[in-house]
């Protein structure tokens, strides 16, 4: 054993690791607490150097390991001692209270950064106001700002010229100026993603943007306080929209010919100028209730290919061949019911809808539907009906899933006849697939 | 039954896994893809016990994800428990002596296994002071006097 290690002692004893590449070496410590990262310049030229040209750097003050290392220090020693030409991240995340964090922060930079992530975590922090505009602004691609920021962006003189994509978590806005101003300070942003609080009472997110492409807003927390939230939206050049918010009005203004998908969770209700932002449409990913398909179905854009209808309640089979009428070029649709528990009382004040059935046969089921699938189907005659017509009549189908739901789950019984019924049917595609997975919950 | 793919270690041990394993490695993947894992795949910077540790650990997220996956539906407690029981497995697979883990590390930058990468460069000087560093790689100080003051100076934070 003894002479074995000593056999080996040449081999252990080089220096392996500082002859690693430079990428291991700057993911090697850019995965360990910050102070510690720094402390490995005292090793040797080739350490110092590494420790100097981290692309990356993240300080967690939460990190135990930080001791009595402080924010401000870390800004003042080794972030302008760094001297990697592009820092790519920068990630900071804070749970002390600082009086200006942008002041401490940005002109400490010297690398060419583009992409910061503040996170604050607890208490109180003054207004984060960004007086100067500052030479890293300007190569800056990504901002996210998370937690309890104040935002002061009322006059600020800062431009983010580059900025493509800003997300903003949590951000108290302070007033509607300021987030006004934050949006204009990006000329060239495509990205937002605003993950916003509820209960604000009354408060108007302007956005108008001619560059963005994407957009994304959700909400978080605090459902029983008032909100009244409008968001006045204006992005001529949008392509997607994400919307989940329960509470808040969207009104569209202008016209959106490029928005291609949008996947939303809101009151259609609460949508001003809806036929702006159905126009166009590709995909759509909605919930909805049964009264506001026929609604949908109106609007609906022509083009629309993929349909993901999420509907709280039953939807009669009369709403939906109109839908389908109306979506001509539609290849793809995915139905799911379910429960609400506003559905009951919803369902029996609703007047039932007054539309016919098509005299004809949609033109999507005869050229190109492909995919068909049903989740919570519940084998009633009214949803039984649903899938003999589509099966009947559509020509190019390929797959047709139905994932039977019973609310007992002893009807295994009930749950087999199902689909022995569903397989029974004719099928006017001869290549179609049809899966009945059991228990999709 | 799966396709099975053959590894080739350093020494020219053969090991034969599913193909689903050998594609948690990128570099494998690309091969796979191209059609020349054909009579095995030598990989002759990987020795056997590194090897072994190396599909041990793919085989394992394999079936984590494959478990995560027939889960999907009930998103709750119980997922959130199986992450803590891969992480805790994490833990315990790094477990090793250095040398052996600085060849997991090569390996896996080599076959290109981006979460084991991470674990073992994590694990690498975790905990330990710029002293134990010193030794247990055996990196040699090349300051001179005034070099170090001037770096002990620019660093002081970091050396309190």
């Amino acid at each position: 054993m003894k002479a074995e290690e000593l056999g080996n002692e040449e081999v252990t004893c080089s220096d392996r690791i500082s002859d690693l590449p430079d990428d291991l070496l700057f993911r090697i410590l850019s995965l360990i607490p910050v102070r510690m990262a720094m402390s490995t310049s005292l090793l040797s030229k080739r350490w110092n150097y590494v420790r100097k040209m981290m692309p990356t750097l993240m300080y967690d003050e939460s990190c135990p390991y930080n001791g009595s290392l402080g924010f401000d220090q870390f800004c003042v020693m080794s972030l302008s001692l760094h001297e990697a030409p592009v820092l790519k991240t920068l990630y900071i995340k804070l749970t002390n209270q600082y009086d200006s964090i942008d002041t401490l922060l940005f002109p400490n930079i010297r690398s060419t950064l583009l992409k910061i992530k503040i996170t604050l975590s607890s208490g109180y922090h003054s207004p984060t106001r960004f007086p100067n505009n500052l030479n890293v602004f300007k190569t800056l691609l990504v901002l996210k700002l998370h937690g309890n920021f104040v935002l002061s962006f009322v006059d600020s003189p800062v431009c983010f010229p580059s900025l493509k994509r800003l997300q903003l978590t949590c951000v108290n806005f302070r007033c509607e100026k300021s987030f006004k101003g934050i949006l204009s300070a990006c000329p060239a942003l495509e990205d937002l993603i605003l993950h916003r609080l509820c209960g604000l009472g009354r408060f108007l997110f302007s956005i108008s943007s001619p560059s963005l492409q994407r957009l994304s807003i959700t909400t978080l927390g605090a459902y029983y306080y008032y909100d009244a939230t409008i968001h006045k939206i204006s992005a001529p050049s949008l392509e997607y929209l994400k919307i989940f918010d329960d509470r808040g009005c969207y009104n569209f203004v202008g016209d959106m010919p490029k928005l291609v998908e949008a996947d939303v969770k809101v009151h259609l209700s609460k949508i001003k100028k809806l036929r702006k932002f159905l126009s166009s449409l590709e995909r759509l990913s909605i919930r909805l209730y049964p009264a506001i398909v026929l609604i949908l179905a109106d609007k609906i854009s022509q083009r629309l290919l993929h349909l993901d209808l999420c509907i709280y309640g039953k939807v009669p089979r009369n709403v939906l061949l109109h839908l389908l009428k109306h979506s001509p070029k539609l290849q793809v649709l995915k139905l799911q019911e379910i429960d609400h528990y506003l559905t009951i009382e919803r369902t029996t004040s609703d007047p039932p809808p007054s539309v016919c059935n098509p005299s004809s046969v949609p033109e999507c089921l005869s050229f190109h539907l492909r995919t068909f699938q049903w989740i919570c189907y519940g084998g009633t005659l009214e949803e039984k009906e649903i899938v003999r017509y589509i099966l009947r009549n559509a020509r190019c189908l390929k797959t047709a899933a139905i994932y039977a739901y019973s609310r007992d789950r002893r009807c295994r019984r009930k749950e087999r006849l199902m689909m022995k019924e569903l397989k029974s049917m004719p099928k006017a595609s001869t290549s179609c697939k049809l899966v009945t997975p059991r228990h999709y919950y | 039954m799966s396709k099975k793919i053959i590894f080739e270690s350093s020494e020219g041990e053969s090991f034969e896994v599913d193909e689903a394993v050998a594609l948690e490695c990128q570099t494998i993947k690309n091969m796979i893809e191209d059609d020349c894992t054909d009579g095995g795949i030598p990989l002759a910077n990987v020795n056997s016990a590194t090897l072994t540790k190396v599909i041990d650990y793919c085989k394992k997220h394999v079936e984590a994800a494959a478990a995560a996956e027939a889960n999907a539906g009930d998103k709750d407690i119980y997922g959130a428990n199986k992450d803590i029981e891969l992480k805790t497995w994490d833990e315990e697979f790094v477990k090793v002596d250095q040398p052996l883990l600085f060849d997991l590390m090569l390996a896996a930058n080599f076959l290109i296994i981006p979460g084991l990468l991470d674990l073992t460069c994590k694990t690498m000087m975790r905990g330990k002071t710029v002293l134990q560093i010193r030794e247990i790689f055996h990196i040699k100080k090349d300051y001179t006097d005034a070099e170090e003051a001037e770096v002990r100076k620019e660093n002081a934070w970091a050396f309190e």
